[in-house]
């Protein structure tokens, strides 16, 4: 396994104990798969507006809950796609989309489920 | 240091996990905390606690609107018109910083959010503004023409 969310830093930094902790993140898992759906649902549609406000929520989640893989390439799409550069969207948004699916397996296995 | 246990903050973000992980670092400073996720949720939330509001914690980026046109939005509300505000935001730059000072937004913050700095943020600011309140209750009391 890949230690894709710092799950200590998130808990050192915000002081939060183990079960706040795990509510917590269970609630991130449940929006960061919302919006991994939505990403591929917009990619579709060659939404691009509202693409970029997906990455960008993505952006600011995934920092929050130091998910850092998918914030570094949450960061790097969303600056793109303000800047209007569309070229490999598919495959930028596909990679942003495997790092939250390795973020979601961590964030299953922290909350026991 | 300012007693902050059983202030209101709301917290008007589009995302539920943000909107949480404030409740929970503020929360252990026995800070009672209100959410809403959208313009809607805002006025509803501030009719049912309105008087008991002490601060607001204001994303910059929502679905339907912007954080500023919120802020622009309250400040019209005679009893919300002194209501700290802080805006809480990934967006760094500086055009968005002097907007935040024209609007008279108290303070701005960018996420990342850093559990330290929120809460230190968050205490200063109440104890600016209900220092101001008692500043103002003490002159009213020292005016005969008041009493």
């Amino acid at each position: 396994m890949t230690n894709a969310v710092d799950f200590a830093k998130f808990q050192n930094e915000t002081g939060i104990d183990d079960d706040m902790a795990k509510e917590l993140y269970d609630g991130f898992l449940q929006e960061l798969l919302e919006e991994k759906d939505k990403l591929l649902l917009q990619l579709a549609d060659k939404d691009y507006a509202n693409l970029y406000k997906t990455v960008h929520n993505i952006k600011g989640i995934s920092g929050s809950y130091m998910a850092m893989d998918v914030f570094g390439h949450s960061q790097e799409l969303s600056d793109r796609l303000k800047a209007g550069k569309t070229e490999e969207i598919g495959a930028r948004v596909n990679i942003l989309v495997n790092y939250i699916i390795d973020a979601a397996g961590e964030i299953i296995s922290f909350c026991g489920k | 240091m300012f007693n902050v246990y059983g202030k209101v903050v709301l917290i008007v973000d589009d995302s539920p996990s943000i909107r949480r992980e404030v409740r929970a670092i503020l929360q252990k400073e026995g800070i009672t905390v209100r959410e809403a996720g959208t313009e809607f949720g805002l006025f509803n939330t501030i009719d049912e606690y309105g008087e008991v509001v002490d601060m607001i914690l204001m994303d910059l980026t929502l679905n339907e609107t912007t954080g500023f046109d919120l802020v622009a939005k309250i400040r019209t509300v005679e009893r919300l018109k002194s209501i700290p505000i802080i805006m809480l935001t990934q967006h760094s730059d500086r055009k968005n910083v002097l907007k935040a000072k024209d609007l008279g937004i108290n303070g701005y913050m960018v996420k990342p959010i850093n559990s330290q700095l929120l809460v230190e943020r968050v205490r200063k600011t109440l104890e600016e503004s209900f220092g101001e309140a008692e500043a103002d209750s003490n002159q009213d009391n020292s005016d005969p023409d008041k009493i």
